[in-house]
Protein backbone atom coordinates (compact mmCIF):
# COMPACT_ATOMS: atom_id res chain seq x y z
CA UNK A 1 0.00 0.00 0.00
CA UNK A 2 1.42 2.96 -0.88
CA UNK A 3 0.89 6.90 1.40
CA UNK A 4 0.91 10.33 -0.18
CA UNK A 5 4.25 12.19 1.33
CA UNK A 6 6.35 15.56 0.30
CA UNK A 7 9.20 15.75 -1.60
CA UNK A 8 12.21 16.94 0.22
CA UNK A 9 13.51 18.73 -2.96
CA UNK A 10 12.75 22.29 -3.99
CA UNK A 11 13.11 24.73 -7.07
CA UNK A 12 16.36 26.56 -7.74
CA UNK A 13 16.67 30.50 -8.25
CA UNK A 14 19.01 30.50 -11.06
CA UNK A 15 18.50 33.82 -13.49
CA UNK A 16 20.17 32.97 -16.68
CA UNK A 17 22.90 35.27 -17.09
CA UNK A 18 24.39 36.17 -20.48
CA UNK A 19 27.86 35.66 -21.37
CA UNK A 20 30.18 38.36 -23.05
CA UNK A 21 31.05 38.09 -26.52
CA UNK A 22 33.83 36.29 -27.82
CA UNK A 23 36.02 38.91 -30.26
CA UNK A 24 37.51 37.47 -33.80
CA UNK A 25 41.03 37.75 -32.44
CA UNK A 26 43.13 38.80 -29.32
CA UNK A 27 45.77 41.01 -31.72
CA UNK A 28 45.84 43.98 -29.53
CA UNK A 29 43.74 43.08 -26.55
CA UNK A 30 44.66 43.58 -23.07
CA UNK A 31 44.60 39.95 -20.85
CA UNK A 32 43.86 39.97 -17.41
CA UNK A 33 45.08 37.12 -15.10
CA UNK A 34 43.28 36.72 -11.32
CA UNK A 35 44.83 34.53 -9.36
CA UNK A 36 43.59 33.32 -5.58
CA UNK A 37 46.68 32.12 -3.83
CA UNK A 38 46.39 28.24 -4.48
CA UNK A 39 49.67 26.73 -5.32
CA UNK A 40 51.18 27.03 -8.68
CA UNK A 41 48.00 28.96 -9.89
CA UNK A 42 50.04 32.22 -10.89
CA UNK A 43 52.57 30.70 -12.94
CA UNK A 44 49.82 28.36 -14.78
CA UNK A 45 47.78 30.65 -16.18
CA UNK A 46 51.11 33.46 -17.08
CA UNK A 47 52.48 30.64 -18.81
CA UNK A 48 49.26 30.92 -21.47
CA UNK A 49 49.75 34.37 -21.50
CA UNK A 50 52.71 33.95 -22.97
CA UNK A 51 51.63 31.42 -25.41
CA UNK A 52 48.87 33.40 -26.28
CA UNK A 53 51.85 36.33 -26.87
CA UNK A 54 52.57 33.98 -29.45
CA UNK A 55 49.17 34.13 -31.81
CA UNK A 56 48.55 37.60 -31.05
CA UNK A 57 50.00 41.04 -30.20
CA UNK A 58 48.49 41.03 -26.65
CA UNK A 59 48.70 44.52 -24.40
CA UNK A 60 49.72 44.86 -21.07
CA UNK A 61 49.00 42.39 -18.71
CA UNK A 62 46.55 42.93 -15.09
CA UNK A 63 47.55 40.90 -12.67
CA UNK A 64 44.82 40.45 -10.23
CA UNK A 65 44.79 38.42 -6.73
CA UNK A 66 41.96 37.19 -5.03
CA UNK A 67 41.30 34.84 -1.87
CA UNK A 68 41.34 31.75 -2.47
CA UNK A 69 37.60 30.80 -1.55
CA UNK A 70 35.73 33.77 -0.98
CA UNK A 71 34.08 36.72 -3.58
CA UNK A 72 36.31 38.67 -5.47
CA UNK A 73 36.90 42.72 -3.98
CA UNK A 74 34.67 45.27 -5.50
CA UNK A 75 38.06 47.11 -6.42
CA UNK A 76 39.60 43.77 -8.18
CA UNK A 77 36.14 43.44 -10.30
CA UNK A 78 37.07 47.51 -11.16
CA UNK A 79 40.76 46.86 -11.85
CA UNK A 80 39.49 44.11 -14.75
CA UNK A 81 37.24 46.27 -16.33
CA UNK A 82 39.44 49.02 -16.74
CA UNK A 83 42.63 47.32 -17.61
CA UNK A 84 41.24 43.57 -19.10
CA UNK A 85 39.87 42.99 -22.64
CA UNK A 86 40.13 39.24 -20.84
CA UNK A 87 40.74 36.95 -18.23
CA UNK A 88 41.99 33.94 -16.76
CA UNK A 89 41.09 33.40 -13.85
CA UNK A 90 42.28 30.24 -10.97
CA UNK A 91 42.83 27.51 -9.98
CA UNK A 92 40.20 25.33 -8.92
CA UNK A 93 41.84 22.20 -8.04
CA UNK A 94 39.90 21.96 -4.57
CA UNK A 95 35.97 22.24 -3.94
CA UNK A 96 36.19 26.20 -2.29
CA UNK A 97 38.57 27.44 -4.78
CA UNK A 98 36.55 26.53 -7.80
CA UNK A 99 33.17 27.19 -6.15
CA UNK A 100 34.66 30.82 -6.38
CA UNK A 101 36.66 30.68 -9.26
CA UNK A 102 33.43 30.13 -11.23
CA UNK A 103 31.46 32.35 -9.22
CA UNK A 104 34.13 35.32 -9.80
CA UNK A 105 33.89 34.29 -13.44
CA UNK A 106 30.45 34.90 -13.83
CA UNK A 107 30.27 38.22 -12.30
CA UNK A 108 33.59 38.79 -14.86
CA UNK A 109 31.34 37.73 -18.03
CA UNK A 110 28.52 40.02 -16.72
CA UNK A 111 30.42 42.87 -16.76
CA UNK A 112 30.96 41.99 -20.77
CA UNK A 113 35.05 40.80 -19.73
CA UNK A 114 35.21 36.77 -21.74
CA UNK A 115 36.73 34.82 -19.07
CA UNK A 116 37.78 31.44 -18.51
CA UNK A 117 38.23 29.24 -15.33
CA UNK A 118 41.11 27.28 -15.18
CA UNK A 119 41.14 23.84 -12.62
CA UNK A 120 41.95 20.16 -12.81
CA UNK A 121 40.81 17.32 -14.69
CA UNK A 122 39.34 15.92 -11.43
CA UNK A 123 36.99 18.53 -10.51
CA UNK A 124 35.06 19.40 -13.90
CA UNK A 125 31.91 18.08 -13.00
CA UNK A 126 31.99 20.26 -10.49
CA UNK A 127 32.91 23.10 -12.45
CA UNK A 128 30.06 22.42 -14.81
CA UNK A 129 27.42 22.15 -12.28
CA UNK A 130 28.47 25.32 -10.60
CA UNK A 131 28.42 27.50 -13.12
CA UNK A 132 24.57 25.55 -14.17
CA UNK A 133 23.91 26.61 -10.72
CA UNK A 134 25.33 30.10 -10.96
CA UNK A 135 23.20 30.49 -13.97
CA UNK A 136 25.75 30.17 -16.59
CA UNK A 137 25.90 26.92 -17.77
CA UNK A 138 28.01 27.46 -21.21
CA UNK A 139 30.83 29.03 -19.50
CA UNK A 140 33.91 28.56 -20.53
CA UNK A 141 36.39 26.53 -18.55
CA UNK A 142 40.58 24.79 -18.82
CA UNK A 143 41.38 21.96 -17.29
CA UNK A 144 45.09 20.42 -16.74
CA UNK A 145 46.05 17.14 -15.08
CA UNK A 146 45.51 16.88 -11.70
CA UNK A 147 47.15 17.85 -9.36
CA UNK A 148 48.29 21.31 -9.63
CA UNK A 149 50.14 21.68 -6.20
CA UNK A 150 53.23 19.43 -5.07
CA UNK A 151 53.84 19.50 -8.94
CA UNK A 152 57.67 21.55 -9.74
CA UNK A 153 57.75 24.16 -12.11
CA UNK A 154 58.50 22.57 -15.32
CA UNK A 155 55.49 19.89 -14.48
CA UNK A 156 53.17 22.71 -14.50
CA UNK A 157 54.47 24.56 -17.79
CA UNK A 158 53.87 21.02 -19.34
CA UNK A 159 50.38 20.66 -18.26
CA UNK A 160 50.01 24.14 -19.36
CA UNK A 161 51.13 23.46 -22.65
CA UNK A 162 48.69 20.79 -23.00
CA UNK A 163 45.53 22.48 -22.38
CA UNK A 164 46.79 25.69 -24.33
CA UNK A 165 44.32 24.84 -27.40
CA UNK A 166 41.75 24.95 -24.76
CA UNK A 167 42.21 28.46 -23.80
CA UNK A 168 42.91 29.65 -27.10
CA UNK A 169 39.56 28.56 -28.47
CA UNK A 170 37.64 29.51 -24.51
CA UNK A 171 38.58 33.15 -25.68
CA UNK A 172 37.91 33.96 -29.34
CA UNK A 173 34.84 33.30 -31.19
CA UNK A 174 34.68 29.56 -33.32
CA UNK A 175 35.52 30.86 -36.25
CA UNK A 176 38.59 32.73 -34.99
CA UNK A 177 40.04 29.96 -33.18
CA UNK B 1 18.93 45.10 -7.10
CA UNK B 2 16.30 43.11 -4.99
CA UNK B 3 15.44 39.76 -6.93
CA UNK B 4 12.05 38.08 -6.63
CA UNK B 5 12.53 34.68 -5.03
CA UNK B 6 9.76 32.13 -6.56
CA UNK B 7 8.89 29.56 -3.92
CA UNK B 8 6.89 26.50 -5.51
CA UNK B 9 5.05 23.99 -2.91
CA UNK B 10 6.98 20.69 -2.17
CA UNK B 11 5.74 17.99 -5.03
CA UNK B 12 3.16 15.53 -3.61
CA UNK B 13 4.34 11.91 -4.50
CA UNK B 14 2.80 8.37 -3.70
CA UNK B 15 5.52 6.34 -2.07
CA UNK B 16 5.39 2.30 0.00
CA UNK B 17 4.09 2.80 3.36
CA UNK B 18 5.91 0.13 4.81
CA UNK B 19 8.78 1.66 7.00
CA UNK B 20 11.64 -0.44 5.14
CA UNK B 21 10.69 0.08 1.55
CA UNK B 22 9.63 3.63 2.16
CA UNK B 23 13.26 4.64 3.54
CA UNK B 24 14.53 2.08 0.43
CA UNK B 25 12.68 4.18 -2.01
CA UNK B 26 13.68 7.42 -0.43
CA UNK B 27 16.75 6.42 -0.74
CA UNK B 28 16.98 5.72 -4.30
CA UNK B 29 14.99 9.34 -4.75
CA UNK B 30 18.03 10.74 -3.14
CA UNK B 31 16.15 12.16 -0.23
CA UNK B 32 18.44 10.56 2.33
CA UNK B 33 21.97 10.36 3.73
CA UNK B 34 21.70 6.63 3.96
CA UNK B 35 20.14 5.85 7.31
CA UNK B 36 16.26 4.79 7.31
CA UNK B 37 13.64 8.02 7.49
CA UNK B 38 10.09 9.11 8.63
CA UNK B 39 7.62 9.39 5.50
CA UNK B 40 6.70 13.48 5.43
CA UNK B 41 3.12 13.35 4.63
CA UNK B 42 1.40 16.16 4.49
CA UNK B 43 0.11 15.51 8.39
CA UNK B 44 3.06 15.71 10.06
CA UNK B 45 5.07 18.04 7.62
CA UNK B 46 1.43 20.55 9.29
CA UNK B 47 2.60 19.82 12.25
CA UNK B 48 6.11 20.97 11.60
CA UNK B 49 4.90 24.21 10.04
CA UNK B 50 2.37 24.75 13.16
CA UNK B 51 5.27 24.77 15.73
CA UNK B 52 7.65 27.04 13.57
CA UNK B 53 5.22 30.04 13.52
CA UNK B 54 6.13 31.01 10.01
CA UNK B 55 4.74 30.95 6.53
CA UNK B 56 4.94 27.71 4.95
CA UNK B 57 5.59 29.54 1.48
CA UNK B 58 8.26 32.32 3.35
CA UNK B 59 11.46 31.77 1.99
CA UNK B 60 14.43 31.49 4.31
CA UNK B 61 17.18 31.66 1.58
CA UNK B 62 18.78 30.22 -1.87
CA UNK B 63 21.43 28.08 -0.53
CA UNK B 64 24.59 27.31 -2.92
CA UNK B 65 26.00 25.24 -4.55
CA UNK B 66 22.53 24.16 -6.29
CA UNK B 67 20.70 27.79 -5.34
CA UNK B 68 17.45 25.81 -3.90
CA UNK B 69 14.89 27.91 -2.48
CA UNK B 70 14.89 27.53 1.00
CA UNK B 71 11.33 27.25 1.96
CA UNK B 72 9.63 27.12 5.40
CA UNK B 73 8.07 24.10 3.85
CA UNK B 74 10.40 22.48 2.30
CA UNK B 75 12.86 22.89 5.58
CA UNK B 76 9.65 21.36 7.82
CA UNK B 77 9.60 18.22 4.92
CA UNK B 78 13.19 17.63 5.94
CA UNK B 79 12.91 18.54 9.61
CA UNK B 80 10.25 15.10 9.11
CA UNK B 81 12.58 13.03 7.21
CA UNK B 82 15.28 13.65 9.79
CA UNK B 83 12.39 12.62 12.61
CA UNK B 84 12.78 16.03 14.57
CA UNK B 85 9.66 16.76 16.48
CA UNK B 86 7.53 19.88 15.74
CA UNK B 87 9.91 21.43 18.97
CA UNK B 88 12.48 21.07 17.38
CA UNK B 89 11.65 23.44 14.76
CA UNK B 90 12.09 26.93 15.25
CA UNK B 91 16.00 25.61 15.94
CA UNK B 92 16.07 24.52 12.43
CA UNK B 93 14.59 27.57 11.15
CA UNK B 94 17.29 29.54 12.60
CA UNK B 95 20.09 27.51 11.83
CA UNK B 96 18.41 27.07 7.67
CA UNK B 97 18.32 30.87 8.20
CA UNK B 98 22.00 31.29 9.77
CA UNK B 99 23.66 29.21 6.95
CA UNK B 100 21.94 30.90 4.25
CA UNK B 101 23.65 34.91 5.25
CA UNK B 102 26.37 35.79 2.61
CA UNK B 103 28.84 35.73 6.15
CA UNK B 104 28.74 31.75 6.26
CA UNK B 105 29.92 31.19 2.58
CA UNK B 106 27.93 28.24 1.83
CA UNK B 107 29.47 28.18 -1.27
CA UNK B 108 32.39 27.79 -0.10
CA UNK B 109 31.37 25.50 3.11
CA UNK B 110 29.51 23.35 1.08
CA UNK B 111 31.40 22.63 -2.14
CA UNK B 112 35.58 22.39 -0.04
CA UNK B 113 37.54 19.43 0.14
CA UNK B 114 38.03 20.38 3.85
CA UNK B 115 35.62 18.80 5.57
CA UNK B 116 33.97 20.50 7.18
CA UNK B 117 30.18 20.07 8.76
CA UNK B 118 27.48 22.88 10.24
CA UNK B 119 27.53 22.61 13.94
CA UNK B 120 24.63 24.19 15.60
CA UNK B 121 24.78 25.20 19.11
CA UNK B 122 21.31 26.30 21.00
CA UNK B 123 21.64 28.74 22.99
CA UNK B 124 19.57 30.05 26.56
CA UNK B 125 15.94 29.01 26.23
CA UNK B 126 16.00 27.93 22.47
CA UNK B 127 18.32 24.91 24.10
CA UNK B 128 16.05 24.25 26.96
CA UNK B 129 12.86 24.51 24.43
CA UNK B 130 14.04 21.77 22.13
CA UNK B 131 15.72 19.50 24.48
CA UNK B 132 18.78 20.13 23.40
CA UNK B 133 21.33 17.82 25.79
CA UNK B 134 24.38 19.72 26.89
CA UNK B 135 25.76 17.20 28.94
CA UNK B 136 27.82 13.65 28.59
CA UNK B 137 27.74 12.59 25.19
CA UNK B 138 27.01 16.09 23.96
CA UNK B 139 28.43 15.49 20.25
CA UNK B 140 26.26 11.92 20.35
CA UNK B 141 25.41 9.71 19.50
CA UNK B 142 22.22 9.21 22.25
CA UNK B 143 20.19 11.54 22.08
CA UNK B 144 17.17 12.94 19.86
CA UNK B 145 17.04 16.55 19.72
CA UNK B 146 20.42 16.93 19.15
CA UNK B 147 20.74 14.11 16.57
CA UNK B 148 17.32 14.89 14.38
CA UNK B 149 18.07 18.69 14.54
CA UNK B 150 22.04 18.14 13.03
CA UNK B 151 20.83 16.06 10.93
CA UNK B 152 18.01 17.35 9.39
CA UNK B 153 20.34 20.25 8.65
CA UNK B 154 22.49 18.06 6.68
CA UNK B 155 19.55 16.97 4.93
CA UNK B 156 18.50 20.34 3.75
CA UNK B 157 22.23 20.82 2.62
CA UNK B 158 21.71 17.60 0.42
CA UNK B 159 18.46 18.17 -0.79
CA UNK B 160 18.00 21.90 -0.77
CA UNK B 161 21.65 22.93 -1.28
CA UNK B 162 22.73 20.53 -3.55
CA UNK B 163 25.98 19.44 -1.59
CA UNK B 164 25.89 16.09 -2.17
CA UNK B 165 29.18 14.04 -1.75
CA UNK B 166 31.19 14.05 -4.90
CA UNK B 167 28.62 16.61 -6.90
CA UNK B 168 28.29 19.89 -4.76
CA UNK B 169 30.34 18.50 -1.74
CA UNK B 170 33.42 17.96 -2.60
CA UNK B 171 34.90 16.67 0.85
CA UNK B 172 37.97 14.50 -0.09
CA UNK B 173 37.25 12.33 3.11
CA UNK B 174 33.57 13.80 4.38
CA UNK B 175 33.39 13.70 7.88
CA UNK B 176 30.86 11.83 10.68
CA UNK B 177 30.11 15.49 11.77
CA UNK B 178 28.74 15.98 8.57
CA UNK B 179 26.17 13.39 9.77
CA UNK B 180 24.44 14.95 12.67
CA UNK B 181 26.75 17.78 14.80
CA UNK B 182 24.30 19.77 17.30
CA UNK B 183 25.09 20.68 21.06
CA UNK B 184 23.68 23.22 23.69
CA UNK B 185 25.65 25.20 26.37
CA UNK B 186 25.96 23.61 29.64
CA UNK B 187 24.64 27.03 31.37
CA UNK B 188 23.99 25.22 34.76
CA UNK B 189 27.76 24.82 34.87
CA UNK B 190 29.41 26.98 33.20
CA UNK B 191 31.58 30.08 34.97
CA UNK B 192 31.30 32.29 32.24
CA UNK B 193 27.94 34.34 30.97
CA UNK B 194 26.20 32.18 27.79
CA UNK B 195 27.89 32.42 24.43
CA UNK B 196 24.70 34.11 22.41
CA UNK B 197 25.13 36.61 25.48
CA UNK B 198 28.88 36.80 24.71
CA UNK B 199 27.46 38.13 21.49
CA UNK B 200 25.71 40.82 22.90
CA UNK B 201 22.28 39.33 23.16
CA UNK B 202 20.00 38.99 26.49
CA UNK B 203 20.11 35.49 28.38
CA UNK B 204 16.54 35.22 27.82
CA UNK B 205 16.55 35.72 24.36
CA UNK B 206 16.13 32.76 21.83
CA UNK B 207 19.40 32.38 20.17
CA UNK B 208 20.88 29.43 18.03
CA UNK B 209 24.51 30.13 16.27
CA UNK B 210 25.94 27.65 13.15
CA UNK B 211 29.91 27.13 13.14
CA UNK B 212 32.16 26.50 9.99
CA UNK B 213 33.48 23.49 11.70
CA UNK B 214 35.02 19.89 11.92
CA UNK B 215 34.50 17.20 13.47
CA UNK B 216 35.48 17.82 16.86
CA UNK B 217 39.23 16.78 18.23
CA UNK B 218 39.88 15.95 22.09
CA UNK B 219 42.07 17.70 24.15
CA UNK B 220 42.85 15.82 27.57
CA UNK B 221 44.20 17.41 30.42
CA UNK B 222 44.03 15.37 34.01
CA UNK B 223 46.73 16.89 35.68
CA UNK B 224 46.56 20.84 35.51
CA UNK B 225 45.22 22.80 38.61
CA UNK B 226 45.49 26.34 37.39
CA UNK B 227 44.14 28.18 34.18
CA UNK B 228 47.64 28.49 32.65
CA UNK B 229 48.04 24.78 32.72
CA UNK B 230 45.08 23.88 31.18
CA UNK B 231 45.33 26.73 28.81
CA UNK B 232 49.05 25.73 27.74
CA UNK B 233 47.58 22.05 27.13
CA UNK B 234 44.65 23.91 24.45
CA UNK B 235 46.97 25.89 22.89
CA UNK B 236 48.95 22.85 22.04
CA UNK B 237 46.31 20.71 20.64
CA UNK B 238 45.07 24.07 18.77
CA UNK B 239 48.58 24.56 16.93
CA UNK B 240 49.34 21.53 14.84
CA UNK B 241 50.85 21.85 11.29
CA UNK B 242 48.39 20.71 8.71
CA UNK B 243 45.38 23.00 10.13
CA UNK B 244 43.22 24.70 7.94
CA UNK B 245 43.50 28.07 10.51
CA UNK B 246 46.95 27.93 10.16
CA UNK B 247 47.19 29.58 7.06
CA UNK B 248 44.53 32.27 8.14
CA UNK B 249 45.36 33.61 11.20
CA UNK B 250 44.14 37.14 10.57
CA UNK B 251 40.33 35.48 10.00
CA UNK B 252 39.80 32.45 10.82
CA UNK B 253 37.89 31.65 14.05
CA UNK B 254 37.84 28.48 15.45
CA UNK B 255 35.72 26.97 18.06
CA UNK B 256 36.76 25.75 21.46
CA UNK B 257 34.21 23.45 23.71
CA UNK B 258 35.84 23.96 27.12
CA UNK B 259 34.43 20.73 29.31
CA UNK B 260 33.25 21.79 32.79
CA UNK B 261 36.04 20.70 34.40
CA UNK B 262 38.61 22.43 32.77
CA UNK B 263 35.87 25.47 32.52
CA UNK B 264 35.77 25.02 36.06
CA UNK B 265 39.93 25.15 36.57
CA UNK B 266 40.50 27.62 34.67
CA UNK B 267 38.35 30.28 36.38
CA UNK B 268 39.17 29.02 39.40
CA UNK B 269 42.44 31.11 38.80
CA UNK B 270 40.10 34.54 37.99
CA UNK B 271 40.66 33.93 34.43
CA UNK B 272 37.39 34.86 32.20
CA UNK B 273 36.34 33.98 28.71
CA UNK B 274 38.28 37.06 27.40
CA UNK B 275 41.38 36.19 29.72
CA UNK B 276 41.45 32.45 28.32
CA UNK B 277 41.36 33.59 24.39
CA UNK B 278 44.38 36.35 25.22
CA UNK B 279 46.43 33.66 26.85
CA UNK B 280 45.42 31.19 23.57
CA UNK B 281 46.61 33.81 20.81
CA UNK B 282 49.92 34.27 22.84
CA UNK B 283 49.96 30.21 23.34
CA UNK B 284 48.43 28.39 20.45
CA UNK B 285 51.31 29.04 18.00
CA UNK B 286 53.77 26.53 15.37
CA UNK B 287 56.69 26.94 15.51
CA UNK B 288 57.74 27.86 11.74
CA UNK B 289 60.83 24.90 11.29
CA UNK B 290 58.01 22.32 11.62
CA UNK B 291 56.73 23.06 8.09
CA UNK B 292 58.13 22.09 4.81
CA UNK B 293 59.65 24.69 3.06
CA UNK B 294 57.56 24.20 -0.55
CA UNK B 295 54.69 24.64 2.41
CA UNK B 296 56.36 27.78 4.30
CA UNK B 297 56.60 28.92 0.83
CA UNK B 298 53.06 28.59 -0.04
CA UNK B 299 51.54 30.33 2.63
CA UNK B 300 53.93 33.41 2.61
CA UNK B 301 52.06 35.17 0.26
CA UNK B 302 48.85 34.51 2.32
CA UNK B 303 50.26 35.45 6.01
CA UNK B 304 52.06 38.01 5.03
CA UNK B 305 54.88 37.04 7.43
CA UNK B 306 56.16 33.94 8.76
CA UNK B 307 57.12 34.38 12.16
CA UNK B 308 59.29 31.62 14.13
CA UNK B 309 56.28 30.98 16.15
CA UNK B 310 53.34 31.38 13.85
CA UNK B 311 50.49 31.96 15.66
CA UNK B 312 47.02 30.43 15.26
CA UNK B 313 45.22 33.63 15.22
CA UNK B 314 45.59 37.52 16.00
CA UNK B 315 43.02 38.48 18.00
CA UNK B 316 41.21 36.89 21.31
CA UNK B 317 37.98 37.35 19.56
CA UNK B 318 38.30 35.21 16.64
CA UNK B 319 38.42 32.16 19.15
CA UNK B 320 34.60 30.66 19.56
CA UNK B 321 34.30 29.66 23.78
CA UNK B 322 31.93 27.74 25.14
CA UNK B 323 31.28 25.50 27.98
CA UNK B 324 29.85 22.25 26.83
CA UNK B 325 29.98 18.20 27.92
CA UNK B 326 29.63 15.90 30.68
CA UNK B 327 32.15 14.92 33.67
CA UNK B 328 35.89 13.65 32.81
CA UNK B 329 38.57 16.44 32.22
CA UNK B 330 38.70 16.79 28.37
CA UNK B 331 37.96 19.79 26.08
CA UNK B 332 37.32 19.39 22.56
CA UNK B 333 38.83 21.83 19.77
CA UNK B 334 36.97 22.35 16.57
CA UNK B 335 38.92 23.35 13.49
CA UNK B 336 37.14 26.25 11.11
CA UNK B 337 36.54 26.81 7.58
CA UNK B 338 38.44 30.18 7.68
CA UNK B 339 36.67 31.65 5.02
CA UNK B 340 33.52 31.64 7.17
CA UNK B 341 32.36 33.44 10.16
CA UNK B 342 29.79 31.96 12.29
CA UNK B 343 26.69 33.15 12.33
CA UNK B 344 24.18 33.72 15.09
CA UNK B 345 20.20 34.01 14.19
CA UNK B 346 17.73 35.18 17.65
CA UNK B 347 13.97 34.83 17.22
CA UNK B 348 11.13 35.60 19.50
CA UNK B 349 8.55 32.68 19.99
CA UNK B 350 4.89 33.57 19.41
CA UNK B 351 3.30 34.55 22.67
CA UNK B 352 6.35 35.72 24.69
Amino acid sequence: MNIQVLSPFTNVHTPIKPMAPRPASLEGLRPGIIENSKPNAQLLMETWIEELRDHAALGELSLGHKSVNLPPSKELLEQMKANADFVIIGTGDCGSCLAWTVRTAVMLEELGIPTVCAGSHVFEEQFKLEAAHSGMPNLKFVFVQHPLGGVKPDGVRAKATAAFPTVLAALQTAKAA
Amino acid sequence: MNETIQVRPAEAVELPEDPLAFSIEAYKRGWTDGLPVIPPTPERVSAMLAAGGRDREESLGVLAPRSGVASVEVVAVNAVLAGCDPQHFQVLLAAVEAVARPEFNLAGVNATTHPVAQLILASGPAARAAGIHAGSGVFGPGHRANMCIGRALRLVQYSVAGARPGAGDMATFGSPAKIAFCAAEREDASPWEPYHVDRGLDPDDFAVTVFPGEAPGNIQDHASTNAEGVLSTIAGAMAHTGNNNILYPHKGRPVLAVGVEHAQTIASSGYTRLDAQKFLVEKAYVHRDRLGAEFQASIKPLRKDLPELMPMVHRPEQIQVFVTGGPGKHSMFISTFPSSVETTVSWTPKGR
